[in-house]
């Protein structure tokens, strides 16, 4: 282990990896049905009930792929970003770990059909990789409502 | 001068606040010197002014009238902006800070404020402009005789003045605490969880008590139990509610003492009444309307009612009438302020606002579009600049005011009959009682208070694809929400249940599934990121813990009126 390490929560999208700073996300819930608002932006799921506020969901699933069905480990991630509260459907939450400089390569010029400016690096963990995102910058830039 | 002491302390919490935002001004303005900033700096001096002359502190009145002046000079260009005079600001920032806390104790307190407009003066005088000498008057030769004290220090005189004053020290001490209510400020946003917490607390609640149905077997103990935790509920979250509202009377108390004051100063005869003073109103909102509404009184005064010569003239009674009252109607509250006037010229504003160059020369207006012409920034009707108004800063304050919080003005005005303005602004908004509807299998919120009224649609006329329904006669056009709210037509759709929405004379018929019932809801703002789309309003958790979509049903309607306006045009 050396210093200057970091932890992240490691989720997974459609059999991808996926990590992001762990602080960026408050709250990992248990799915619920999104239930439907008019008038939004056709990645906008809905919207849940999170002890008494009323948070948005986007499904990441179907932006970063083909969404698999619901079963009991599809989990949201509730993430404060600076519009408020949104919460992110992925497949399955797999742990927290800590990446340090030797396992986390910064920037990387790989492509993919992500936005650049989201994506923070890409992380070996054990013989996988895993994609770091920014999910609050991620979140907050989505335009939710149709114009 | 006798003092109201609830009137003054209540200036001085509202001074505070002014004088620290003054000083954070100052502040920035070391930074970077922008006439907004000055702009501001300049409607907290014109606040404090109008404020301290109605609850009677003259002292401060014509202190903080000087600074005024001043600022006006530096925003107008005339006196560069400079350290030495952001160092003055912050000086005056002192000086009204130790004033009013001094003031709190002993209401006729005034300290020497003359050597800092004298060093006003003399640094304006530095700044190498003659229009200054002119505008400031010297206070030695022409004020400072009439002071009481003639020392030059400051600190002393204020010194002496306590010890000199003690009779009217003791007789405030000796005022009988009888106003008994202290005023505790609280932090809003602490108020505001204190809401959200019971408020959650009182979801929790009804959803066990839906769920009571499917325990038959938890006996009568339980059901009565719960019955009684849902009373304590509601009465807990109405208390807490209660905390943020407040009679309207003391708002009203200060603007007739205003109108008192101000009368008296221009030599106008002036009555007051004074109606609905038991109304209550969101203390934030209160204390947000209190300048606004001395803007409106003191115009009305000072614009409105003429002359007991003038009005003799018109052959009206030589005493002007102010009538300012409060009533409280479904979702919000009118405030009304009316005068016996002269009234508005509308051809006088119309030229006055081409002259200013704030609408072009060939505008067609209707009277009620000129009326609203004084909201604009930088219109100003009086003729000269006086103490009073006219500074042109009034008005498109007021608006802007009221339009923070969410509430309109609406100006009724006839010649030599009198001016009213009227003023709607929401109740506390976040308990509301509201239907709760189905529509394509999704369930929706709309508050009862938009809808007009709700009927069972049995037949309905057809007139190509525009469906109509008779309603005791008239014909009202229907239109289905769910074209509205981004909802395919589900065949297995009832649509039985027509709300009528009323929109100026005209009727709009909203079609939707069926009702499931009324019930009251918390209303929860949406987050930034999910708010702003058409036709909603908000959320509310719902008795089975869903989240509902409260709809915006008088919206829907507007945008239908919109829609076959257009068309009309197109056609």
């Amino acid at each position: 282990m050396t210093g200057n390490e970091e932890k992240y929560l490691v989720y997974a999208i459609c059999d991808e990896l996926y990590g992001s700073p762990l602080l960026s996300v408050r709250e990992v819930l248990e799915y619920q049905k999104p239930k439907f608002m008019p008038n939004m932006a056709k990645h906008f799921s809905g919207v849940v009930n999170v002890r008494g506020a009323i948070v948005g969901v986007v499904d990441l699933r179907t932006k970063f792929g083909s969404p698999a069905d619901i079963n009991r480990k599809t989990s949201m991630l509730l993430c404060d970003t600076e519009t408020g509260p949104i919460a992110a459907v992925v497949d399955h939450v797999d742990c927290v770990v800590a990446f340090g400089d030797a396992d986390l390569e910064r920037k990387p010029p790989v492509q993919s059909k992500l936005d650049q400016s989201y994506l923070l690096g890409v992380a070996k963990m054990k013989e996988k990789l895993v994609t770091i995102i920014d999910l609050n910058k991620s979140l907050s830039e989505e335009n939710l409502k149709v114009a | 001068m006798d003092f109201d002491q609830e009137i003054v302390l209540g200036f001085c919490d509202e001074a505070d606040d002014l004088i620290n935002r003054w000083e954070a001004l100052c502040l920035e303005l070391s930074k970077s010197a922008d006439d907004g900033r000055l702009g501001e700096l300049f409607r907290i001096a014109h606040n404090i002014k109008g404020g301290s002359r109605a609850v009677g502190l003259n002292e401060l009145g014509d202190f903080i009238h000087k600074i005024e002046d001043g600022i006006t000079l530096i925003r107008e260009g005339k006196v560069g902006f400079s350290v030495k005079i952001n160092s003055l600001l912050l000086e005056t920032q002192k000086l009204l800070s130790d004033w009013i806390s001094s003031v709190r104790k002993d209401f006729s307190f005034a300290p020497d404020w003359k050597p800092l407009v004298n060093r006003y003066k003399a640094a304006f005088q530095g700044e190498g402009s003659s229009v200054t000498i002119a505008a400031i008057p010297s206070e030695t030769s022409k004020d400072f005789p009439k002071s009481t004290e003639p020392d030059v220090a400051a600190p002393q005189v204020v010194e002496r003045e306590q010890k000199e004053k003690p009779v009217v020290a003791a007789k405030v001490a000796s005022q009988p605490a009888a106003t008994g209510h202290e005023t505790v400020r609280v932090s809003a946003q602490k108020l505001d969880q204190l809401l959200q917490a019971i408020g959650e607390l009182s979801i929790h609640q009804s959803i066990i008590w839906h769920a009571r149905n499917h325990f038959s077997s938890a006996g009568k103990m339980i059901t009565h139990s719960v019955q009684l935790s849902q009373k304590l509920t509601k009465e807990l979250y109405d208390r807490a509610l209660s905390l943020r509202m407040q009679p309207i009377q003391s708002l009203f108390q200060r603007l007739e003492r205003n109108v008192m004051e101000l009368s008296t100063s221009l030599g106008k005869e002036v009555d007051v009444a004074v109606v609905g003073g038991d109304v209550e109103l969101d203390k934030t909102v209160m204390e947000k309307i209190v300048d606004p509404m001395t803007h409106i009184v003191r115009n009305a005064i000072d614009h409105g009612v003429e002359t007991a010569e003038a009005r003799i003239a018109t052959g009206k009674s030589a005493r002007g009438l102010i009538t300012i009252s409060a009533t409280q109607d479904a979702g919000s509250i009118e405030i009304r302020v009316s005068d016996d006037g002269k009234g508005l010229r509308a051809d006088k504003l119309l030229q006055k606002a081409q002259e200013k160059q704030l609408i072009s020369a060939d505008a067609e207006l209707t009277e009620n579009e000129i009326f609203q012409l004084i909201f604009l920034p930088g219109f100003s009707t009086a003729e000269k600049v006086t103490d009073v108004s006219g500074r042109g800063v009034g008005m498109d304050v007021v608006k802007r005011a009221l339009e923070e919080l969410q509430g309109t003005i609406r100006i009724e005005s006839e010649v030599g009959k009198g001016t009213s303005f009227n003023i709607s602004l929401p109740t506390s908004v976040s308990i509301v009682d509201a239907m709760i509807f189905g529509l394509c299998g999704q369930k929706y919120v709309v508050p009862v208070t938009e809808l007009d009224e709700v009927i069972d649609l049995t037949s309905s006329i057809e007139l190509g694809e525009q469906k109509m329904f008779s309603l005791r006669g008239q014909i009202v056009p229907i239109i289905g929400l769910n074209n509205y709210l981004s909802h395919k037509r589900d065949p297995k759709s009832k649509f039985q249940t027509l709300f009528i929405c009323k929109r100026g004379t005209k009727r709009i018929g909203l079609l939707a599934d069926e009702v499931f019932g009324e019930q009251q809801i918390v209303v929860r703002p949406l987050n930034e990121n999910i708010s702003g789309a058409f036709g909603l309003l908000g959320g509310t958790i719902l008795s089975n813990g869903e989240p509902g979509i409260i709809v915006d049903v008088p919206a829907i309607a507007d945008r239908y009126l919109k829609e076959i306006s257009n068309e009309g045009v197109a056609a």
